[in-house]
């Protein structure tokens, strides 16, 4: 079956974003035909805006509408402490439990050599310059808890170290409220690892 | 452990099928080609996440369908557990237990323990290490989690550093970022070192007393000669420095090369006999005996550590074995809590008492 030609232009569109297949691709277009004028406007005027407006913050690399971002200037901030994230939707994660006041930085990514990725091509050089004026006195390395995430950390933990700075890892462990004869050993084994003393 | 029922849509050439095998021994007879063979494959899926016949999961659905699924319903001491593995081209594999969807397939291991022997299993012996260390894997896997997370973890950890290592040029010096891969590769190795040196001594000794039963007393002698040389009983901590001092004093050869040369995937599992090594200069009937007391110790091995038989897989490999061994392995099968057995050849006289079912024309049938 063939579509006019605006509408198999339009699939074709759809179908670069990621996670989009051709049958997806295929019904995402035919609810944008069935759309109001009004509900596509908006949805234009939304790409068009966030593109334009969105950028990276020059000093975390977080996503903002304005650089340095509203998190890096903020007064309320604690300085002394940055966290150390993959992606701008693990910033998101992390001040979705109100419980972190410290600042962040953000890699663009972990160390990768199958994607090409080591650590000149995440923003590493850029955190280092960020530890020299010595207003930090700990990092949290907050990345992926895969294999790629974990030699990201331990990688920084080395190259950080020299610099005097405290490093540390977040906790992996038992789900809260997980009861424990329903974790699995390699949950409970690392929980253990991790143990503090109370 | 008991298989209660098995569900099969579009596997092998199998488009529907719905079976209640009998507990005890079932002997599943039909011509070539009817899909025998299939039925088993699809138990040690279940077991295992993988066919003993076909690393690509593709070559399990049926010509012509873009998904298959295997089901089934088991009892187990713990109770009845149904479950379901899919597999399509878009998803992958999907885990169903008890209706609700598993998004770990790891959640899948244990939950079914099987051992099969097949023809192909001969190779155990006469085939490249590894053979030997991926029966070994599929053995540990249905026993351990941890064993599957690290072994998992590890191969990760190996793709990408052998990744680093030929993009690195061979002059290359101390890397800091290759430290911190090699650190990593050594924290899930030594995991897999212990776990396999410990496996392979209780392995070792069922299969000898297996073998000296089968072969009139000789001595079977299975060891681990693992890549990494390790004094034992070594701990974690000096398992993964010995591992780290191996890289260490492979670090030229590694980077002139671009590829990781030492660790658990090249590890090798010796068999012989009296100081013969099996592998070049056994006879063939002592490479099928020794194959042969390998599976019968995997059968302890999962009893030990899960507390009940698995069941027992025997491919078409009955009629291969002589009028000796053919009795030990009857009494073996009869012995575990349920085994199903395939042959081309009517064995009616030889286990009149056993479940007995035929496949033809696509369909299988109590005979």
């Amino acid at each position: 079956m063939y579509y006019p030609e605006p509408m198999a232009r339009l699939i074709e569109e759809l179908r670069k974003l990621p996670g989009i297949g051709p049958r997806s691709a295929q019904r995402l277009a035919f609810h944008i035909l069935d759309s109001s004028k009004e509900t596509i406007e908006r949805l234009l005027s939304a790409i068009t805006e966030a593109r334009e407006k969105v950028r990276h913050c020059s000093i975390c690399g977080n996503l903002a509408t304005s650089d340095p971002c509203a998190l890096c200037t903020s007064a309320g901030r604690d300085r002394s402490v940055i966290c150390v994230v993959q992606e701008p939707r693990d910033v998101v994660a992390m001040e979705k439990t109100h419980e972190y006041k410290g600042l962040y930085h953000v890699l663009g990514g972990a160390i990768s050599p199958m994607e090409g990725i080591g650590p000149e091509q995440l923003r590493v050089k850029e955190l280092v310059e960020r530890l020299k004026g010595g207003e930090v006195k700990e990092v949290i390395l907050a990345t992926d808890l895969n294999v790629e995430g974990e030699v990201t950390a331990t990688y920084l933990a080395r190259l950080l170290k020299p610099l005097g700075v405290k490093t540390t890892r977040l906790a992996h462990g038992l789900p809260v409220g997980g009861d424990l004869e329903y974790a699995d050993e390699v949950t409970l084994a690392k929980a253990l690892e991790g143990r503090r003393e109370l | 452990m008991l298989l209660k029922l098995l569900t099969l849509a579009d596997f092998r050439n199998w488009a529907t099928l719905e079976w209640q095998p009998a507990p005890g021994l079932n002997v599943i007879t039909g011509a070539n080609a009817e899909g025998k063979s299939n039925l088993l494959e699809a138990i040690f899926f279940l077991a295992s996440g993988k066919s003993f016949r076909t690393h690509r999961d593709a070559d399990l659905a049926r010509f012509g369908s873009s998904g298959f699924a295997v089901g089934a319903r088991i009892e187990r001491r713990a109770g009845e557990l149904s479950l379901v593995l899919r597999w399509d081209r878009a998803r992958g594999k999907t885990l169903t237990l008890d209706r609700t969807e598993h998004p770990r397939l790891a959640d899948l291991f244990g939950q079914v323990t099987a051992v099969c022997f097949s023809p192909e299993d001969l190779s155990l012996v006469k085939g490249p290490p590894e053979v030997r260390r991926h029966a070994l894997n599929l053995l540990l896997l249905q026993v351990s989690r941890p064993y599957y997370y690290h072994l998992r973890e590890y191969n990760r950890v190996l793709a990408q550093r052998n990744a680093y290592l030929k993009r690195l040029p061979p002059t290359a010096s101390s890397e800091l970022a290759l430290a911190v891969w090699d650190e990593e590769l050594a924290l899930h190795g030594a995991e897999l070192i212990l776990r396999r040196h410990a496996a392979l001594a209780e392995l070792a000794r069922w299969a000898d007393e297996r073998h000296r039963e089968l072969s009139g007393g000789h001595e079977l002698r299975i060891s681990y000669v693992p890549s990494v040389p390790l004094s034992e009983p070594a701990t974690l901590a000096e398992a993964k420095a010995a591992f780290l001092q191996e890289l260490e004093q492979k670090r030229r050869e590694e980077l002139r090369r671009g590829i990781t040369l030492s660790g658990p995937q090249r590890d090798e599992i010796n068999f012989s006999i009296g100081g013969r090594d099996l592998r070049s200069y056994g006879s063939q009937g002592e490479q099928r005996t020794a194959a042969l007391a390998w599976k019968l110790a995997e059968l302890e091995f999962i009893r030990a550590h899960t507390g009940e038989m698995p069941l027992l897989l025997l491919d078409d490999v009955y009629s291969e074995l002589d009028p000796k061994r053919q009795a030990y392995l009857t009494r073996e099968a009869r012995r575990g809590s349920q085994t199903f057995l395939t042959s081309a050849e009517d064995l009616e006289l030889a286990f009149p008492d056993a479940a007995s079912w035929r496949v033809a024309a696509g369909e299988l049938k109590p005979h």
